[in-house]
This record gives C-alpha cells, structure tokens and sequence, in this order.
C-alpha cells in the first residue's frame, strides 16, 4: 500500500452537503482529491481512483463514458439506495468497491485501498487473458504451418519445427509469420486445386450424357 | 408554568415577526431543555441558546399540538406529564398536497388517542415542523426535534429522498421513526418502521391488473427519483415475463411545469400505448391527468394507473379529469367494512369533505395508533424498550388486520386496486384475500398471470 498522499481521487459528484463532508475526509487522510460535476472523462485518466454517485449521474441524466472494458483507473461507487436500479449500474460498469452515502468517516481509506487493488486485479488478468489468448492463436497457426510441412514434405514433427525456426532466422521474422504466410499459401493451393478438379470434371461430361 | 397551546410562526408572510418570534422560540425551547434536566438523566442536555441561520426562521413553522380532548395541553404544567414526538410533513411545495394526508392522519390518530386519556394518563404532545419538501430541510429539522429537542420518536417522510434524510439524524440519536409512505423498498434500519407499502404488496398486482384488462405495451412516465425509477425496473420486469412492452419512459422533475407535462403526453398520445403507467409526484399529477385528458388517446379508452394518485389528487384534479383512470393502494375511502367506514366517517366529520381519508392518510393514523399501543404496554419511550413492543404488534386497521413484521420492521399490508367513477369515488376492483406479508429485499417480482395463449391473441401493442 502506498501513502495516500500519492493517490489521487476524483469524486464524480454533485456539489452538496455530502460531498463536501467526503472530500474534506478524503483530504484530511491525505489523498490529493478533485471533485468534477458533471463528469468529464478526459479527467479519469488523471486519477487513481474515481469515485461516482450513480444515483446522481442517472437523474441528471448525463453521460459517464466509463470504459468498463479497459478502465482507466479504479471505479468506487457511491451509492445512497441500495436498490437494484442503482446497484446494478455499479455492477454494469464493474464497480471495484462500493461507499455508503451519506459518507461515514470509517470506511472511506479501507475501500480506496480495496478498490485500487481490485482495478490492479482486473488489468492484470485482463492483460494475462490477453497474452494466452494471443498464444494460443499464434500456437494454432504454428501447428497448422508444421501440419501442411508434414503432410507435403514428409518431413517429422521436428524437423518441420525447424525447418520454421531456421526459415525464420534467415529472414529475420518471427516463426509467426512464416508460419502464417504458409498457412496462406496452402489455403491458395487447395483453392486453385478445388477449382482445377471442377473444371476438368465440366470438360469430362458431355453435354448429352448428364443422368 | 403552562406550555402554549401553539406557538405557531410563519415568518414568510411577515418578516418583521419573526424578530420578535425569535427570542420567543428560542425560549420556549430553553424550557423544553429544562425539563429535560434530571427527569431522563441519559437525555439532558446543557441548555445552550440555539444557533439557527436565518433561513430556518423563515421557513420553520413550529407548530406544538396539543389538540382537543379530554387531556389537553392547557393541564400540562409539567412536561413529565406528556408523551412529546416530532411530526415531520411538508405543509409547502410540491408535495405539500400529498402531505397534509399524512399531517392530517397523525392529528387525528393523537386526537383521538388524547381523547380517549391518553397512554397512561398523559397525552400525545406533538411538534410539528414543515420540512417544505425540501431534502435539506427534512435532514435539519430532523436533527433540531432529535438532537436539540431531545424528542426520540418522529412520524414523518413522503418522498424516499426525504427519509433518507432523517434517517442518520434518527440513528445517530437512538430515536424512532414511523415511516408512513409506500415506497420502492431495499431498506431497512433498526431505527426505522415502514408502515407503507413496499413493492411486492402493491406495484406487481396493478401490473398484472392493467396486462390483463388493457393490454402489454406500457408508456411509464414518473418524477424524476429514486422511486420511480426503481418501481419502473420492476414494472420492466414484469412485463418482459408477461410478453409485454415499454414503449417509453419519461422522468419529470419534483417541480415540473404544466408545459413539461404537455411535452410528455404528445410523446404517449405518438406511441399509442395500451396503459399509461404514472408514477408522478406532487402536483405534477394535477397537471399530467388534465392534459392526457384532453387527447384522443384517453377518449379512446386508454387509461392511466398509478400507484401514486389517491383521493386527494382525484378530487384536486376534477371527477372528470379522474373518471376510468386506476389506482392501487392499501387503503380505499370505499372499503367496505365497518372499520372503514367508522373510520371515513369520523375522518370526514373531523377534516370536512375536501380532505378525503386516503391510504397516507389511513396509514399515518395507524402508525400513530401501533405506537400509542405500544408506549401503553411498554409504559417507557426508551427507544430498546418501545422497539420491542412495537415490533409483532398486531392492529385492527381501517384496511384490516395488519402486523409489524419483526424481522424487517415492515408491515403486512392489504392490496387493493380500484377503478375512479363518476363521482369521483374509487370502485374496488381487486382484493387481496388476505393481508400480504412485506418482502423489501425482493428482486426479481413475478407476474401472477404469465401468458398463455389465450393472452397472446390480444394485441400486445403490435402494429
């Protein structure tokens, strides 16, 4: 855990009473805190966390365009109903801790740190998800490019491995690439194949004789 | 030394009084304070001059009840010898129609209650203050009655926003409040009992109701809060199961104009909906009812039902205006039993024929009537002690029997829904046969009458 005076804390909130007693708490425990009403987007990426009053957003009816997908820092929700109407906004947008309003002192440190944790969580899975889905992919086209190898020049599982690695090195790329560059060619072949076969079989019926 | 009958100060209408009026409350409250001082040892309070801004003087107006009865506040000498509770209902603004109901139904129930000699001998005493629909003024009065009175048990609330506001102040100083209003439940508080319908016990039967007599494609237009918009997730629902559809959904704010309400009703009378659900608040209803009235719409038969409106918007807006239009409640003026009609007619004796009984009006009395109830068995205001006896009591309303559920603090309220005629009273036409347990935690409602294919014939809004 950082010092909170490190961590920077917007407040997606109308200016009232509540909030007023909510950053005067967040600042008096050290977090460097900005409040922005209505919400402007290009101010998330300035903060650690962004704590928003759902409720609030949803009566004014103004946009949050919080990119819940890849989020550009930890999302607190404050929330003053416990209704599903205003929970499950918190939860479309993957909400990494929740505040009750009005705001109590105790409470408001613990889930700050809660929620930039949970954020860290989910972008490091998320880039983890990532990177085995690219593996994944790029394990399947090697193998489908080692296949081709095979089966076209009888050659064994290791040595079309390295036949791809060498290839590779000479020109500089990736085993990726040739790989998929023969993947490709192989697709060319097969089609040109498939059309050749038609073709022929067309010359070899006769017009009168078709059953 | 005698306590006023009432010391009633309204300085918006003359400012000059309220200087003088100042220093005449100020005192009045000092002597509350004093007695405070060895008679509820954990409660007294130093004496401190109140430090109010301007604006609340203006807006405050502090009414202390003592009303009529055989125990009334002349032959109180002593405030050992009264039972004090804070009465929190806008007397102005937007909701101030719908609050006098409530106002009016705490009176009575006090009345009543005094009449009869009061809890143990001694009266009901009331403080009343106008909160002016205000969520600002609903948390500060709460916070003069429980923290600066020292008064621990309060009736008040009609809009969800404004219980919210009180409800830290009631927590903060161990006190009570006696919720009266329906509402979109998901609350609970160990300081709180909700003596209103929440969703369960009135929204899904009037759903079920409309689909089936009128159709399935809904336009829901409401105020602009957290109660519409959570009553309309559940109305959402419920018609996705039922095959129904929304065909829009409109908020208003608290203090909408009648041009907003216009610009509101030319979007339904375009999307040609089977019902208007109205969940509108306050005085928008007056105007949103008299202009659908006037469209082609409404004269080809398409109806408004509300889980808001009552007696005292219908009779506010025209019998007209109201004819064929549904609403759903707990409490009807028309039930049918003797209970209600004792009730109705005294009501009606006491507050005169433009002030109808309606369910805030039935409700506010009979949270009143449960406390009184308790306060006698228990014999203590201690908030442990009046907690206890009130939670499980049992009470013959003017709805019928109903019971505090012990676990929830909510009630178990009867259902009913009715049709408006022309004399402005509203037709019963569905009774729960029985008094339906509160279940605020709810979250996915289910449609009585799922469709079949009988149903499907009717035309679901298809065009």
């Amino acid at each position: 855990m950082r010092n909170t005076k490190s961590i920077r804390v917007l407040l997606v909130q109308p200016p009232s009473h509540d909030r007023e007693t909510l950053r005067r708490h967040l600042q008096r425990v050290g977090f460097l805190t900005e409040t922005s009403w209505p919400p402007s987007p290009p101010l998330y990426d300035l903060a650690d966390v962004v704590c928003v009053a759902f409720r609030a957003v949803a009566e004014a009816n103004v946009k949050l365009r919080w990119n819940r997908d890849d989020p550009p820092a930890a999302l607190l929700a404050l929330l003053d109903f416990e209704n599903p109407a205003i929970v499950r906004e918190a939860i479309r947008l993957n909400a990494h801790a929740v505040l009750g309003l009005p705001v109590r002192s105790f409470g408001v440190v613990a889930n700050i740190f809660v929620a930039q944790n949970n954020f860290k969580l989910h972008k490091n899975l998320s880039s983890l998800a990532q990177r085995l889905k690219t593996r994944v992919e790029s394990d399947k086209t090697l193998n489908k490019a080692k296949q081709i190898l095979m089966s076209s020049r009888g050659m064994s599982e290791q040595e079309a491995h390295k036949a791809l690695r060498t290839h590779a090195m000479n020109r500089r790329v990736s085993m990726l690439e040739i790989a998929k560059a023969i993947a490709g060619a192989d697709d060319v072949f097969s089609a040109l194949e498939k059309l050749d076969k038609f073709e022929s079989s067309k010359e070899a019926s006769t017009p009168e004789g078709d059953s | 030394m005698g306590v006023h009958a009432s010391a009633e100060l309204d300085g918006v209408e003359n400012f000059l009084s309220w200087h003088a009026a100042r220093p005449v409350l100020a005192a009045f409250i000092s002597i509350w304070r004093s007695f405070d001082n060895g008679v509820e040892p954990e409660r007294a309070k130093v004496i401190q001059p109140p430090v109010f801004g301007v604006e609340f003087w203006l807006c405050a107006k502090i009414h202390i009840t003592c009303m009529r009865g055989s125990v009334g506040c002349s032959d109180v000498t002593d405030l050992n010898d009264c039972w004090r509770i804070g009465v929190l209902f806008s007397q102005t603004g937007p909701t101030a129609l719908a609050e006098r109901a409530l106002l009016n139904g705490t009176r009575f129930a006090i009345e009543e209650v005094n009449k009869a000699g009061g809890v143990r001998g001694k009266p009901i005493i009331a403080v009343e203050m106008d909160p002016a629909s205000d969520e600002a003024r609903y948390r500060d009065f709460s916070r003069v009655i429980t923290e600066e009175m020292g008064i621990s048990v309060v009736f008040g609330g009609y809009t969800s926003a404004g219980r919210k506001a009180m409800i830290p102040n009631i927590e903060r100083t161990d006190s009570l409040l006696f919720y009266p209003t329906f509402y979109e439940g998901f609350e609970y508080s160990d300081h709180v009992f909700y003596f209103g319908s929440c969703p369960n016990q009135y929204i899904v039967q009037l759903v079920d109701h409309m689909i089936q007599k009128f159709g399935g494609s809904f336009f829901l237009v409401g105020a602009n809060y957290v109660f519409p918009r959570e009553s309309n997730r559940i109305i959402k629902e419920l018609l996705s199961q039922a095959g129904g559809r929304v065909l829009g959904e409109r908020y208003l704010p608290l203090d909408s104009t009648a041009k907003q309400a216009e610009a509101v009703v030319r979007d339904i009378v375009k999307a040609k909906p089977d019902v208007v659900f109205s969940i509108l608040v306050g005085d928008q209803i007056l105007d949103f009812y008299s202009a659908f009235h006037r469209t082609d719409l409404r004269k080809a038969g398409v109806p408004i039902a509300s889980i808001v409106t009552t007696e005292t918007e219908i009779d506010r807006m025209g019998h007209d205006i109201a004819l064929g239009h549904y609403c759903a409640a707990s409490f009807f003026d028309t039930v049918e039993s003797s209970g209600s009609k004792r009730f109705v007619d005294n009501f009606q004796q006491r507050f005169g024929e433009s002030f109808r009984a309606n369910s805030s009006a039935e409700a506010a009395y009979n949270q009143v009537m449960v406390f009184a109830d308790a306060l006698e068995r228990c014999g203590t205001i201690s908030t442990p002690a009046l907690r206890e006896a009130v939670l499980g009591t049992q009470f013959a309303a003017p709805q019928g029997d109903i019971r505090v559920d012990a676990e929830n603090h909510h009630t178990y309220l009867w259902s009913r829904i009715g049709v408006v005629d022309a004399a402005g009273k509203i037709e019963i036409v569905y009774n729960s046969p029985r008094s339906v347990p509160p279940d605020p935690y709810l979250i996915n409602h289910d449609i009585k009458h799922p469709p079949t294919q009988a149903s499907r014939k009717l035309s679901f809004g298809l065009d």
